[in-house]
């Protein structure tokens, strides 16, 4: 039987950041507490279907922050109760730097949560500001401490690039501060302007001073060298980690594994078809208990999704795909429908084999959207 | 039914005047269709018309009218086209009538359009009579009209009908009128059979639907009937006429009547417009003279944007062009485009109306190139060709001169907008030949201008800057000779055959900055850099960059939401797909077609 990853979406923020699409928003008491009884429900509702063991634990945002001690506390009894979970589990939190107190940090000691990341974007109170962020750079070192007292030993940072009026300087500033306290793992994000953002607004009314595609470019690049130096790996386009701390859950999402999505607006990839959960929250609330209500199916199995899907989940990671192992599940698309596109980013430089692996170059990563839709 | 008793007549006017709101008013006051069965507009029947609010194709329909002495009397209303373009339609329809209601709208009077069709009905001999519509607008003046109509155009008009056709105001008057004013048909309903063919459709079951009307003579069902232009012979299947919206068979269509046969036609080429038919045996002696020959003034090429629906495409030109004798093509090639037509076309409304219909109608996407007026060059080997495809112009040096197509342009526009558009035509190359004043308000403009330079966007030109008072008419007056070069684009150092067009030499510059601006905007961004020249002969005279591609990546796959990331790459590839590979550049559709309009 092969074992799941469980993610559990907290779709409720303090303040909605300015880059932000994602489904979240500020809500109140009574909402949160009506929300987390029906994840429970609709944890339990998996119990019955769900025999393999869980090997990873998401509970990500939004800022699962947010909750209460007794919310988080509840959600935990209640997948323990229902669920199978394996001992050596990665369990990680998403936090917030203004969300985390004294009593979050002793609490979090007792849980059998093992990771947590948290969001800081970056050190410079002008781009955290411009972000739309609540917190500042002392918050963050707080919360970073407390959470190293609370013997949390696999701590991921997130970080944004090619914000406005951010400059080569000021991010190469924010890295080498970050990688000095010396988290596990890192997250490097290029912003992207997403519509229906407050950035989106700006961005369309030309009121956004962006860093030049060359500029973000450098930055991102950059980010690989000044993270070597500090004994950072790059395994995902935008993932850094020290040997041993890739996290098991984001892996899950790029290597075909199954993964259940619990909550409002959340993806999962049962057995070769993927299901999204209903966005609406009334919806959600009323019939969570009914896994086949408040869920629809977005893709459908097949074999040729499954090996289109391979080349652009498998192709953001460091290592590639094995091709030898491809070519034998998907009966060798790279010599038959897929051999023009293939050779052509070959040729172009974009993808390249290196000790049985496909993968992309550094340049092929930079447009990698441009490679991908070649398989499709 | 007596001959006496038929009246066949148009219904003429200046776009919006209210044409096709009269003609339905007047079907639904004759008690052919109830209120609850009139949709709007009854006649334009084309998608495409009731969208523009114009009749593009003519259609004919029979009604009933009993009139206040007592009698019933045949009507029957061919409907016409109110565009300058469409021209050849309205003399088409004309030839069919006696007589021509003359629509003038009461608040804007006479209009470029009015005087055109005017003319058109007067060399056909028909009696017109004018109707003055809508006198329930607040700026009507209908008294102000009349005497336009007077002084203008010379026509007895104190007694015409005053009327609202939208409020179905005193229709009733203008019925009577018809009865009255337009003469009834004449013609020897047992001479030998005259009949002239002014238009036709192709019906999958029928074969070609022929409309006709009975000059001389008496066409039946079993007629043994012949062309005489083409001179196929058939055996009539049907006779009939139009009730709105149908066809009614009957026995027999004697002299006077207006109807349609069908005789298991295929070949749509067997049936031409302006033909007479005659019966094999007894055949009439003369031929009717028929229409005049329309030549296209603007060629464009018309590509399928899927390679493989080249015959589709030449199918839905082969139907189109059964009631449009003026669509003319023949097939060509292009390194850029593949395989496609070089169409025809009376002008660029014409133009227009055509790629849409094939669009609608035939469910076909298509790309069209850049319009070009037939140059003559003359050759310095002494042979002369006429141009209409930029591609085939002969080297410089083979060259001894060329000309251009001249047209006399009627602006009618109100009078502080006199400076703007004479700017406007000046900037055309325009020149200035005279100016009346029709009213204190408002002055016709003549101007020569070349076709060329009014084929593009000038209709548009004009409309924007006299906030659509403007109205224009032209016709061709003969060809200049004229200092013209063509205008070649280059998309990565390769010359895009199917972007090249010929220009005034003054003008190459400003015409090829412009384009390689709009392609720069319109080209995606490659793995490479792209320049996009624009060049006379070996100079480059207009140059842009289409930079490299640097960034096209997405930073997060969130939570785990595959669909959604499968979903954005599923659609910039579909992008992709409806791209035309230029060498190794992968250009838009759209941006074949930006060239068009470049005055924005």
């Amino acid at each position: 039987m092969n074992p799941y990853s469980l993610y559990i979406h907290i779709p409720f923020c303090a303040q909605k950041c300015a880059y932000c699409d994602f489904l979240s928003f500020p809500t109140d008491i009574k909402t949160k507490q009506n929300y987390v009884e029906s994840l429970c429900y609709e944890i339990q509702a998996y119990s019955v279907r769900l025999k393999a063991p869980i090997q990873t634990i998401f509970i990500g945002g939004g800022t699962p922050s947010v909750l209460t001690l007794a919310q988080l506390n509840q959600i935990f009894e209640t997948i323990h109760q229902y669920l199978t979970v394996q001992s050596d589990a990665e369990v990680s939190i998403e936090v917030n730097p203004g969300t985390v107190t004294q009593a979050f940090a002793k609490w979090i000691e007792k849980t059998p949560i093992n990771r947590v990341s948290i969001g800081l974007q970056s050190i410079d109170a002008e781009e955290l500001k411009m972000l739309g962020r609540i917190h500042n750079y002392d918050d963050f070192l707080k919360t970073y401490h407390r959470l190293r007292q609370a013997n949390i030993t696999n701590i991921n940072i997130d970080l944004m690039f090619g914000l406005p009026n951010q400059t080569n300087a000021s991010w190469e500033k924010t890295l080498h501060t970050v990688a000095k306290l010396s988290p596990e793992h890192l997250s490097t994000y290029s912003l992207i302007i997403e519509e229906n953002t407050a950035f989106d607004d700006l961005y369309t009314r030309n009121q956004l001073m962006l860093p030049s595609e060359e500029d973000e470019r450098r930055m991102y690049h950059r980010t690989k060298e000044i993270l070597k130096e500090y004994g950072y790996h790059r395994y995902e386009i935008s993932n850094f980690a020290k040997d041993g701390y890739e996290c098991q859950h984001n892996l899950s999402y790029w290597t075909d594994k199954n993964y259940i999505g619990i909550g409002l607006g959340a993806a999962s990839y049962i057995h070769g078809a993927r299901y999204s959960n209903t966005s609406d929250m009334d919806n959600y609330i009323k019939h969570s208990s009914h896994i086949d209500t408040i869920r629809e199916l977005t893709d459908t199995a097949s074999k040729k999704r499954r090996m289109e899907e391979q080349i652009f989940l498998g192709l953001r990671l460091d290592r590639g795909i094995h091709l030898e192992s491809f070519n034998k599940t998907f009966d060798d698309p790279f010599h038959k429908e897929w051999k023009e596109a293939y050779v052509k980013m070959l040729n172009e430089g974009l993808l390249m084999v290196d000790e049985g692996y496909l993968k992309l170059t550094d340049k092929g990563i930079d447009v990698s959207n441009y490679v991908f839709q070649e398989f499709l | 039914m007596k001959q006496e008793n038929i009246r066949n007549f148009s219904i003429i006017a200046h776009i919006d005047h209210g044409k096709s709101t009269l003609a339905d008013r007047i079907i639904q006051m004759t008690g052919l269709l109830t209120e609850r069965e009139m949709s709007e507009q009854v006649l334009d029947t084309m998608e495409l018309e009731r969208e523009r609010g114009i009749t593009i194709k003519a259609q004919a329909v029979r009604l009933v009218y009993t009139a206040k002495d007592g009698e019933e009397y045949v009507f029957n209303l061919i409907d016409t086209p109110g565009h300058v373009d469409f021209n050849y339609e309205v003399s088409r329809a004309l030839a069919a009538c006696e007589g021509a209601v003359l629509v003038v709208d009461a608040a804007q009077g006479i209009e470029a359009q009015t005087m055109a069709n005017v003319y058109l009905a007067l060399e056909n001999d028909l009696e017109i009579m004018p109707v003055i519509n809508k006198i329930d607008l607040p700026s009507a003046d209908p008294q102000r009209v009349i005497e336009e109509v007077e002084d203008i155009i010379g026509l007895e008009a104190q007694d015409a009908p005053k009327i609202s056709a939208k409020e179905g105001l005193n229709v009733e008057d203008v019925l009577e009128a018809i009865v009255h004013k337009i003469p009834a048909p004449i013609g020897d309903s047992k001479a030998p059979l005259k009949a002239l063919i002014f238009d036709s459709v192709y019906d999958p079951y029928k074969g070609v639907i022929v409309f006709c009307r009975i000059m001389e003579g008496t066409i039946r069902k079993g007629s043994r009937i012949k062309m005489m232009a083409t001179k196929k012979e058939f055996e009539v299947i049907e006779v009939g006429y139009f009730a709105p919206g149908s066809f009614i068979p009957t026995d027999a269509l004697e002299a006077g009547f207006v109807g349609y046969i069908t005789a298991s036609i295929k070949n749509v080429s067997d049936t031409q417009v302006g033909d007479t038919i005659t019966e094999v045996g007894r055949e009439t002696e003369k031929a009717l003279a028929g229409y005049k020959k329309v030549n296209p003034m603007v060629y464009c090429g018309i590509y399928p944007a899927d390679g493989s629906k080249y015959q589709d495409l030449r199918d839905a030109l082969d139907k189109l062009k059964l009631n449009d004798a003026a669509l003319q093509y023949e097939a060509e090639t292009s390194v850029a485009l593949g395989f496609g037509f070089r169409c025809g076309f009376l002008g660029l409304l014409h133009l227009e109306i055509i790629q849409e219909r094939i669009e609608r109608e035939y469910n076909l996407d298509i790309v069209t190139t850049a319009p070009s007026v037939i140059y003559k060059v003359k050759k310095t080997n002494g042979e002369e060709i006429a141009l209409a495809n930029p591609i085939d112009l002969p080297e410089p040096s083979e060259i001894q001169y060329m000309e251009e197509p001249m047209v006399k342009a009627e602006i009618m526009v109100p009078k502080e907008y006199v400076g703007t558009i004479m700017d406007l035509c000046q900037d055309r190359r325009g020149t200035y030949i005279h100016m009346d004043y029709i009213e204190e308000s408002r002055a016709l403009l003549t101007y020569e201008l070349p076709l060329n330079e009014i084929i593009y966007d000038f209709f548009d030109a004009l409309k924007s800057r006299t906030k659509g008072y403007a109205s224009f008419d032209y016709q061709l007056i003969g060809y200049v000779e004229s200092d013209l070069v063509r205008l070649d684009v280059l998309i990565n150092k390769e010359i895009v055959d199917a972007l090249s067009f010929i220009v005034h030499r003054e003008k190459a510059y400003e015409r090829g900055r412009k384009i390689v601006e709009k392609l720069k905007n319109e080209i995606p961004r490659h793995m490479f850099e792209i320049p996009i020249q624009a060049s006379i002969g070996n100079k480059v005279i207009a140059r842009e960059t289409v930079r490299a591609m640097r960034k096209d990546v997405l930073a997060k796959c969130y939570g785990g939401d595959i669909s959604r990331k499968r979903k954005l790459l599923e659609k910039q590839k579909e992008g992709k797909k409806r791209m035309r590979q230029v060498g190794s550049v992968e250009v838009p559709q759209k941006a074949f077609m930006s060239i068009l309009k470049l005055d924005e």
